[in-house]
């Protein structure tokens, strides 16, 4: 039985943010994109307890997905088809939310100007979602809403750290870290082996210069965020450990949901796989690194164009229909693939192979 | 003898009257011409002989004693021992003496327990026997009345037969016009009980004897003497039904229930907080789930007021259906269901301020009642209606909506505890009295001796369909609804 009543609410809401973001579309690129960001703010502080009501309700008793850790979902790119290939219930991590508290910080008026254009280019995806996707997509702050919600637990706060600690051999706190470390070669010294080649930087980080080298051109990107005359392992650990602190939030809002992260970006999934193996004892948390990293291949796989020539209402009936989800896990454990024992490598051929049956079938 | 069906009983002004009580002229037998109470103690002499030498022997012998009774005292039509009692000393004597030589002496001894020397000589003289405890002769009395109170047993049909015979063989005061039904009676002594023809022979034999009571008086000064001495002589023997205390532990049940009760609690507050139908229909839902919490909270399912509980169960939900079902002509009836209960609210708090001094230990809080009637509308605006809400009665309502049996089956059942009626009283506030001497009466259940049988699937089946409902209308997520609806109850 669909919780009508909560469902329609939902439904409404999402039509109410589609006007608001509509409405405040003109201005979130210009001069009033402080007080447009605190309407967006304010407009989902008025509704959390809606929003976490269908977190806690329907989203946590489906089988769920939630595509974060992207500044938007790009409708134009067909984003939305590849994130429908799993899962019954899916939501969008709306990001403009957590962009009011950024623009309100000092920051360099040049790097404000490029922040005020991807929030308005983001909006404008969100609307697209909502307008072509209503119903199928439910856009939520999510991270926001768990923020609000509760304090971090200990556990996940200690498992962060962690997670930082374990790139390194002979490293035993955060501490020691410093006390340790202070140039780039320092931290290359304690490093685990080949673990340089593990850690990304940025997005467009291509493993394939100097670990030296791509460290500092990331350091130069975001030159403003750091203090004058800080360290590098200190800005090592700025970048690192914020990837870091972004799967951390993902993590506790996808296990208190109990939903399962869908993450496009490379850098975002190496640091969530890297923390979540820290977390393994939580019960959800095995199935939720298996699926997030098919999630993630998909995202990196799928031919969105041709999945694209299908209307989107007819598209999701179809992957119903022919039940991929259900055809491809069950492929990938005959071949022996399960949510303790999974390699990307592994992987890949199998969905490939799902995925031509899918493009065959529409 | 089947019970009748209500379908054949006649609806007249509100009363349903029984086929019997339709036919004309047809009237209850008064007290002293029933079996157990009039004709019993007459008789009872009857049933010693008979069950001192078993059905043969005893009916050979009572034939002899019928006899000699006849030619003793022509003019008597029945066997009745107060008749007996009532001849002159020496046909009484030689009766006895009759008596004393065709059967013991020690047969008929324990019925001078009643029949006493001062006041029955005669009687008392031929039968007291030395060293019979009186103990002993009112087991035996006892033990004879067990047998016998009820009027269909095969022991009663035997005494029956005996006063027959005598009322309409000896006396000749009865003849059957059927030849087959004269065959009947010359067979019923041979014939043991568990003849197929028996089956026949059985009730020609009571409904012929009940003709005898059209041409006798009860004696009522015996009657008075045999119950008074015998329920004075003899003790209460007490004894009550008692269920098997329920100890079905729903905890999981009750959990998912509050999940249930809970995640509509934030429905509403999140989704339609100034929504009136949702309002209204929480409201009387949580009435229900706090009602239920308390039988569980409290193990009253085997209580009176478990009992209470199921009747306000079936009211609410048959009200939650009724306002569901009429909202489409009434947009207000939200509104009006509100100002109705707080109209009786008023009523109550009216009577209060009419009188010049009310006990301060009341339960009833005048300061705060009158907050709760003021709380969204002036008092001065809320009239008070004392009719039904709807202007029908919970039946009609309960009919309107398709639940016709929950009323008829359960809360009609369940309204005589409400009410303190007798059927509820009798069946949880009182004892039985297991000694035929004292008419089997009741004795109350001072001690809490007897329950009544577990309310609680009834209260899970009508919580569940208030909860149905409730889904139907707001949709409650499967998981929780299905812990609530697919819960299943341990067996007992």
């Amino acid at each position: 039985m669909p919780c009508r009543l909560l469902e329609d609410r939902m439904a409404s809401l999402q039509r109410e943010y589609a006007s608001l973001l509509s409405a405040l579309l003109p201005d979130l690129d210009s001069q009033n994109v402080i007080s447009s960001l605190d309407e967006i703010s304010i407009f989902w502080h008025s509704n959390i307890d809606l929003a976490v009501l269908y977190l806690d309700y329907v989203i946590a008793y489906d089988d769920s997905y939630v595509f974060t850790t992207a500044t938007s979902m790009d409708a134009d790119e067909g984003e939305q088809y590849s994130f429908m290939l799993l899962g019954r219930a899916h939501i969008l991590d709306d990001p403009l939310g957590a962009y009011s508290a950024l623009i309100a910080e000092s920051i360099p008026s040049t790097r404000a100007d490029a922040l005020k254009r991807t929030v308005a280019s983001a909006a404008a995806d969100t609307i697209k979602i909502l307008e072509e996707c209503g119903g199928k997509i439910v856009v939520l702050p999510f991270r926001l809403l768990r923020q609000e919600q509760e304090e971090m637990s200990p556990t996940l706060y200690k498992a962060g750290k962690q997670a930082f600690v374990s790139l390194f051999g002979d490293i035993a706190s955060v501490d020691d870290f410093f006390a340790k470390c202070e140039s780039l070669e320092d931290v290359e010294k304690h490093l685990k082996h080949n673990m340089e080649n593990m850690i990304l930087f940025a997005e467009d980080d291509g493993r394939t210069k100097a670990f030296a080298d791509r460290f500092r051109d990331a350091v130069r990107e975001h030159d403003y965020m750091y203090e004058t005359g800080s360290s590098e392992a200190a800005k090592f650990f700025q970048i690192v450990y914020g990837y870091i602190q972004q799967s951390v939030d993902v993590l506790a809002s996808c296990v208190l949901y109990n939903c399962t992260p869908h993450i496009r970006s490379m850098v975002s999934i190496v640091y969530f796989m890297l923390l979540s193996e820290c977390l393994m004892e939580v019960p959800t948390v095995p199935s939720m690194r298996y699926k997030a990293c098919i999630g993630h291949l998909i995202s990196c796989l799928c031919n969105t164009e041709r999945l694209s020539t299908v209307g989107f209402d007819r598209y999701c009936s179809l992957v119903l229909e022919t039940k991929f989800q259900d055809l491809l896990l069950s492929s990938l454990a005959e071949a022996g693939v399960t949510e303790h024992d999974f390699s990307p490598n592994r992987i890949a051929p199998i969905l490939n192979k799902r995925l031509d049956e899918l493009y065959a079938a529409l | 003898m089947e019970p009748s069906k209500l379908s054949q009983h006649d609806l007249k002004k509100g009363k349903f009257i029984t086929p019997l009580n339709s036919i004309p002229a047809m009237t209850e037998l008064e007290d002293e011409k029933t079996w157990a109470y009039g004709r019993l103690p007459e008789y009872l002499w009857i049933g010693l002989i008979l069950k001192q030498y078993g059905r043969t022997v005893g009916l050979a012998k009572m034939y002899d004693i019928a006899t000699f009774l006849h030619k003793t005292a022509p003019d008597m039509l029945v066997p009745r021992i107060s008749d007996i009692l009532a001849l002159d000393s020496s046909r009484q004597a030689a009766f006895y003496e009759h008596v004393c030589s065709v059967v013991s002496r020690e047969t008929l001894a324990p019925m001078t327990l009643f029949l006493t020397q001062s006041e029955y000589p005669t009687f008392a003289q031929s039968f007291v026997c030395k060293g019979l405890s009186i103990s002993g002769r009112e087991k035996t009395i006892i033990d004879l009345m067990k047998g016998t109170f009820g009027h269909q047993t095969n022991d009663s049909t035997d005494i029956r037969f005996v006063v027959l015979y005598f009322f309409a063989i000896l006396s000749g005061r009865l003849h059957f016009q059927d030849k087959e039904q004269a065959d009947f009676l010359r067979e019923y002594p041979v014939l043991d009980h568990s003849a197929e023809k028996m089956h026949m022979i059985r009730p020609l034999v009571r409904s012929a004897e009940m003709i005898v009571l059209e041409s006798e008086k009860a004696n009522s000064d015996y009657l008075r003497l045999f119950w008074g001495r015998l329920s004075c002589m003899t003790e209460c023997a007490p004894y009550g039904v008692h269920y098997p205390d329920e100890k079905r532990d729903i905890a999981v049940y009750m959990e998912h229930l509050h999940d249930v009760f809970l995640y509509l609690s934030q429905l509403f507050v999140t989704t339609s907080p100034l929504d009136e139908k949702m309002n209204v229909l929480s409201g009387i839902s949580t009435y229900s789930y706090k009602r239920l919490r308390e039988v569980v909270d409290h193990g009253l399912y085997n209580s009176i007021s478990g009992r209470s509980c199921v009747r306000v169960l079936i009211e609410d939900y048959v009200m939650m259906k009724y306002l569901i079902e009429n909202e489409h002509e009434r947009a207000s009836i939200w509104r009006e269901f509100q100002l109705y209960g707080i109209g009786q609210y008023k009523l109550v708090l009216e009577r209060h301020r009419e009188r010049d001094s009310v006990d301060q230990n009341c339960h009833f809080d005048a300061g705060y009642i009158q907050a709760l009637v003021n709380e969204f509308k002036d008092e001065e605006f809320i009239d008070m209606d004392t009719r039904y809400f709807g202007q029908q009665s919970i039946r009609e309502k309960a009919n309107a909506v398709g639940e016709a049996d929950l009323y008829g089956l359960y809360y009609d059942y369940d309204s005589s505890f409400e009410h303190g009626l007798w059927g509820a009283i009798r069946e949880s506030s009182l004892l039985k009295c297991d000694n035929p001497a004292h008419q089997y009466h009741c004795t109350p259940d001072v001690d809490d001796r007897v329950n009544l049988k577990s309310v609680l699937p009834d209260c899970i089946m009508v919580m569940n369909k208030t909860v149905a409902l409730l889904n139907d209308i707001y949709g409650i997520p499967s998981a929780l609804l299905d812990g609530v609806v697919n819960y299943a109850l341990p067996p007992a």
